[in-house]
């Protein structure tokens, strides 16, 4: 009671002191004209090709601005748009670039644990990449507009915000039906919420657009085995196992498991041995294999060495990559990586245009615009 | 949390895996094959402050194996370890390189088995667990050196003769380090009667009142029916026919942490309560094995066979709980796996169904430590609800068919109480042995029921087997 009191004393005359903190005030502190010169001097380190310190400026810059709840970056929100309308009048091919810029801001604020500007961040992406689909007539603008969507998805989706990313997706696939990583990204994360029918006919467009991904295809004959139709399930994934470049490693190894599997529900388990067993000898170290091979030679009463199941456990401590299950309980990520690669490319191709763009505005007189 | 502070701290986690989608990208700094004193020059520019003398850090020494490490501390520690080196925190912050101790090699034979029977010529496969090279490993038939092997693998084919006799055979591990270990197996005489004990029904009977074992009873207070037909007891003994267990440990991306150290060391305190014929085995599984020590009677050799081993990954608990009953298949003594673990499967290629059938055709008794009282609601990747709800409840099931028992807790101090109330458990259950009146081997399930006549007592055991 005694602190109680001592607290009331001190507290509430020390409180009258303090300067206003609230949005109004944070507003008024916000000197717009320097934000969008700073701002500018952050995009064309971009587009001079010095990326980290470009992201380093724009995360100092940005986080300079005390925000505690959204609105309060709103103000950040209109400076930014407002320098990068003045530029689009260039080309609005530089949205590619100042959108990688942005993407990358969000990751860093994240690792930050700055996750109201790491949400600001995102949704600026987003809106760059609406505007560059708007602006960029013909399918070019849909596309690239579609594979900034699903590499800002992917992020999601790696962090298991699911609803978030399947969302991301589909507006992904909406922009540009033929985008493969939003295809099979947004049937995985439909898949790991059970929505298998909802699922089927995104992996069957993603077969029939990249007939040779085999990620794909194995999606595809899992999900025909959860809606019940084992038969074109198998044809599948025997067709997967005849391929002769067994790569990625883990979608084969999954390939021969879900055959077997498919086999252990009919009890044809001598048939199962045989398809383990080609599946040992042809991926040698796959972790899961050993495990199913020996339950398969118990139920079909073929020895099996207890030795060798024992040093197959071991040989699994020491492999260094993620099992097959594992993996494709994870995200689609080798789409994902193309995907990504090709944006990078297109933001290297117009980062000139970028620098040429910052260098012909005025420096002070249309900074203070906007 | 709001939803994009949550939402951020779930990206966070998953940044480790994520490509960044850079105009520009990085190369991570590779040492395999580079002088062992360049890979530390390496680390002191990178802010690690080593210390080391040129005498333990020689020119002629080279980095044998890639650091996988992502700490610069714990890569120096790969890149010491082949060496015989290790680092010690020095005065001011910095790092000392210095001499190893010599360590105990783990050193296990894993042929022949104990009480298998042997005659004319055995392979004799050991097991030697060491980061140390090894300077030579020795085989002994009884008193007689029979054999010497300087590297790996240590198998050794030795001559043993025809007669029927119990053999020993031992092996002893040096290091080039002045690390030592041995291992010793019995081999047994084939036993004339060996055919009638092929028949002989054992059960392992748990009695309880109120939650408190009931220890006093004699075999007048049981009675057995097999496929409902009363039995007669030929055998009758409480807890002291040896065990062989598999400790079968979860060590997933959730056990990360404090989880992973409470369950390791329950599971030291299991191993340190065996008996002199026990045996048991240690599994540390996430969607892969990720250690698996030989079996032995050594808690000391076990625990070294888990050192290093960090929790991450799914779980695939069915195909780690069907290899554990596998691996004791046509072992010695009473067969009990210890599984503890803090969800359900989530990745398995096996089902619960399969190996329930497994469960079925095994005399191993299942217990489940488990870290959560009730089944969390969740689909993942590979099942939905339902699905996942099946596995659960299967597990369940399979447990309670095997006799064992299915412990929930409510914290992670429950644990090491909870491995050693499983072992005063074994250690205080009935062996009820009886050649069954019927035996069919039609390979059809057989129920099995238990009767004590003490008024309140549970009685615990498995529910029936195949008959084959």
């Amino acid at each position: 009671m005694r602190a109680l009191r001592i607290a009331l004393a001190v507290g509430l005359p020390l409180a009258l002191l303090i300067p206003e903190d609230g949005a109004e005030a944070r507003r008024r502190r916000f000197d717009k004209r320097a934000f969008k010169l700073e701002y500018r001097g952050a995009l064309d380190r971009f587009a001079r090709g010095q990326a980290e310190g470009a992201l380093r400026r724009l995360v100092e810059l940005e986080s300079s601005v005390a925000a505690e709840a959204e609105s309060d970056l709103d103000p950040l929100w209109k400076a930014k748009l407002s320098v990068i309308r003045d530029l689009l009048g260039s080309s609005p091919e530089l949205l590619v670039p100042v959108s990688q810029l942005h993407e990358q801001a969000y990751l860093a604020y994240l690792e930050r644990g700055a996750y109201l500007l790491a949400g600001h961040s995102r949704a600026l992406t987003m809106e760059l990449a609406e505007l560059y689909s708007e602006r960029v007539p013909g399918s070019r603008g849909d596309r690239v507009a579609s594979e900034v969507m699903t590499s800002m998805a992917g992020h999601l989706h790696a962090a298991f915000v699911h609803s978030r990313a399947a969302a991301l997706y589909r507006r992904a696939v909406e922009l540009d039906p033929s985008n493969g990583a939003a295809l099979l990204g947004l049937a995985a994360v439909l898949e790991r919420q059970g929505e298998y029918e909802r699922a089927l006919p995104l992996l069957r467009n993603m077969v029939k657009i990249a007939p040779g991904d085999a990620e794909g295809r194995l999606r595809l004959a899992v999900q025909l085995i959860r809606v019940g139709d084992p038969e074109e399930a198998e044809r599948v994934l025997s067709a997967l196992i005849d391929e002769k470049i067994k790569e990625p490693r883990w979608v084969f190894s999954l390939a021969y498991q879900e055959l077997a599997r498919l086999l252990i529900d009919r009890e044809e388990f001598d048939r199962a041995v045989e398809v383990i067993d080609a599946a040992t000898r042809a991926l040698r170290g796959d972790p899961t294999l050993p495990i199913l091979l020996t339950y398969l030679s118990d139920r079909a009463r073929r020895p099996s060495g207890k030795a060798e199941l024992t040093s197959a456990l071991r040989e699994a401590g020491r492999a260094e990559a993620d099992s097959p299950r594992y993996r494709y309980s994870q995200m689609p990520r080798q789409a994902l990586q193309q995907l990504r690669a090709s944006l990078r490319g297109e933001c290297a191709a117009q980062l000139p245009l970028l620098a040429e763009a910052l260098s012909e505005e005025p420096a002070l007189a249309s900074a203070g615009g906007g | 949390m709001t939803l994009d502070r949550f939402a951020g701290a779930l990206v966070l986690l998953a940044l480790a895996v994520t490509a960044p989608a850079r105009c520009q990208e990085e190369s991570p700094a590779r040492y395999l094959g580079v002088p062992l004193a360049e890979a530390l020059g390496d680390l002191q520019a990178r802010g690690l402050p080593v210390i080391y003398s040129s005498d333990l850090v020689r020119p002629e020494m080279r980095v044998r194996k890639e650091p996988t490490a992502s700490s610069l501390h714990r890569r120096l520690d790969q890149l010491l370890a082949p060496h015989g080196l290790k680092a010690q925190v020095g005065p001011r912050g910095t790092v000392l390189v210095v001499l190893r101790d010599p360590e105990p090699i783990l050193v296990a034979i894993e042929q022949p088995t104990p009480f298998q029977s042997v005659f004319e010529r055995v392979e004799v496969k050991a097991l030697v667990m060491t980061e140390e090279p090894i300077r030579k490993v020795d085989f002994y038939l009884g008193e007689e050196l029979v054999g010497s092997l300087t590297q790996g693998p240590f198998h050794l084919e030795v001559a043993v003769g025809e007669a029927n006799i119990d053999r020993e055979f031992r092996v002893e591990a040096f290091g080039r380090w002045g690390g030592f270990g041995k291992a010793a197996a019995m081999t047994r005489r084939v036993e004339i009667e060996a055919e009638m004990e092929v028949a002989l029904k054992q059960l392992f009977v748990t009695v309880d009142r109120g939650n408190r074992p009931v220890l006093d009873l004699g075999r007048e207070s049981f009675t057995v029916f097999d496929g409902g037909e009363r039995q007669t007891l030929v055998t009758f003994e409480r807890g002291d026919v040896p065990i062989t267990a598999v400790v079968l440990l979860d060590a997933s991306e959730s056990m990360k942490g404090r989880y992973l150290e409470a369950a390791l060391a329950g599971s030291h305190a299991f191993l340190a309560t065996m008996g002199r014929l026990d045996e048991a085995l240690v599994m540390l599984f996430a969607d892969r094995a990720l250690a698996v020590t030989p079996f032995s009677g050594e808690a000391a050799i076990l625990a070294r066979g888990l050192d290093g081993v960090f929790a991450g990954g799914g779980t695939a608990l069915n195909d780690h709980l069907y290899a554990s009953l596998r691996l004791l298949d046509r072992t010695q003594g009473r067969r009990v796996v210890v599984l503890l673990s803090d969800g359900a499967d989530v990745l398995s290629v096996l089902r619960m169904r399969d190996v329930l059938w497994k469960v079925r055709r095994s005399d191993a008794l299942i217990y489940w430590i488990r870290l959560q009282e009730k089944m969390q609601e969740f689909s993942s990747a590979w099942r939905d609800f339902r699905g996942n709800r099946a596995e659960w409840q299967g597990l369940e099931r399979a447990v309670k068919e095997s006799g064992g028992e299915v412990r929930s807790l409510d914290e992670i101090g429950q644990i090491r109480p909870a491995f050693e109330e499983i072992m005063a458990e074994l250690r205080g259950q009935y062996v009820l042995g009886y050649y069954p009146t019927r035996p069919r081997s039609d390979g059809a399930w057989r129920p099995v029921k238990v009767v004590v006549d003490q008024p309140g007592a549970k009685v615990r055991f498995r529910a029936g087997y195949i008959d084959r």
